[in-house]
This record gives C-alpha cells, structure tokens and sequence, in this order.
C-alpha cells in the first residue's frame, strides 16, 4: 500500500502508470487541479483501478478558490487526514 | 545502522535543473553508508543516458560520465525504463551494466523497496 502525493497535474499520468490496489492517490498544491477534469477524463480515474482511492486536500482547493467544483471519485482530505493517511500506508511516494 | 532500500526514479533531464545530480548525489551518499541503492532512469531522465554529451563549452559538469561510474561506488542497481528510452529513440542495448526495465517490472520495484524518492 502506497500513498502517492501529486503536487501538479502533469506528474499525474506518471503515477497512474504505477499505482495499483490498496493505493491512495492525494492531490496536494496545484495537484488539485486534476480533481476538476471532465467526467470523460474522470472516467479514466476510475478505469486505473477499482481499489485505488482518490483524494485531495482540502486547504490547497479552498485556497484556490475550487472546493465546491471537484469530482467524484475524489474525496476531499483534512491536513490532520493527511497525517493518518501517511501512517496507514506502508511508504509515500511524493511525485514531481 | 539499520539497512533501508531506496529507489531513486530519476525523470529529470540531465542539465534543465539540478534535480538529475542530485539524484547520483543521493545515490552516492546512501551507498556509503552501505545501503541498498536501486537508480531507474525513466520519463526524461533516460536522456542522461545519451552519449557523446559535450559539455565543456557550455561549462556543465557531464553527468553522463559519473552514471557508469556509479557500479564502483556500490550502486549496483542501474535500470532503464524501456518505453521511456523508445519514447525517445534511446538504444538500450548499447548501455552497459544498465538493465533494461517495463512498465510491470518499475512496479514490481516501488512496492520492494522500503523508500522511493522521484527526482
């Protein structure tokens, strides 16, 4: 179990390539752009694999103003939800 | 001091930033202190490994010199991923001591290592 950390959205396809079941995928920083892509592009969240989950930090899409505009499958996170993601995966891979 | 396996997925090009030296930098550092050190060369960072980099005139250090160099200083674990090297017309098989790595394979070494770093 990996938690993958995606700090913009072009180092997303990147770790797309390479997550696999029990992995979360966090969108932090201008990574949380990602979470409003149109549902045809949503569509391939979910088609990487079933038991990966989605999701993004709430203070970095509050400050950018987007809280109310991402998608499914994407989950919104607290800082202190962060922290317990970081301790229930076995590793962190901080992408880009 | 306890032994820790670090992957160090390298998909920098090699003089655009400071991130592919650093990167050997790591990699030299964690194997002097006896540690398992795996470095994959993917995405743009396969471009550290063309050769025939001249890089007097532009007063940069090569880095495609200290890559195979990196065996005699117990970094052992060189890969290439090889859709990326295809991507851009990189042949693998000219690369020595450099195993060639798919898409399967650089998963297989995310989840073996104990730490992954991206550069």
């Amino acid at each position: 179990m990996i938690l993958h950390t995606v700090n913009k959205t072009e180092v997303l396809e990147r770790c797309l390539a390479l997550v696999s079941e029990g992995d979360t995928v966090l969108l932090i920083e201008d990574g949380v752009y990602a979470s409003l892509e149109a549902p045809s592009t949503a569509s391939t969240w979910a088609s990487v694999d079933p038991a990966v989950s989605w999701r993004v930090l709430e203070t970095d899409l509050a400050a950018r103003g987007i809280s109310d505009k991402m998608r499914a499958p994407f989950e919104a996170v607290s800082q202190a939800q962060f922290i317990d993601l970081t301790l229930a995966h076995e590793k962190v891979i901080s992408w880009g | 001091m306890d032994n820790i396996s670090y992957l160090l997925l390298v998909r920098s090009s090699p003089y655009g930033s400071a991130r592919a030296r650093a990167a050997i930098d790591i990699a030299l550092t964690a194997a002097a202190f006896e540690q398992a050190v795996t470095v994959v060369f993917l995405d743009e960072g396969v471009l550290q490994l063309f050769d025939g980099q001249e890089t007097d005139i532009a007063e940069l250090k090569n880095i495609s010199q200290m890559i195979p160099a990196l065996p005699l200083y117990e970094v052992k674990a060189l890969c290439v991923h090889l859709p990326s090297a295809e991507k851009f017309g990189l042949d693998v098989a000219g690369l020595a001591e450099i195993t060639p790595l798919d898409d399967a394979g650089l998963t297989r070494l995310t989840r073996e290592h104990d730490q992954v770093l991206v550069f």
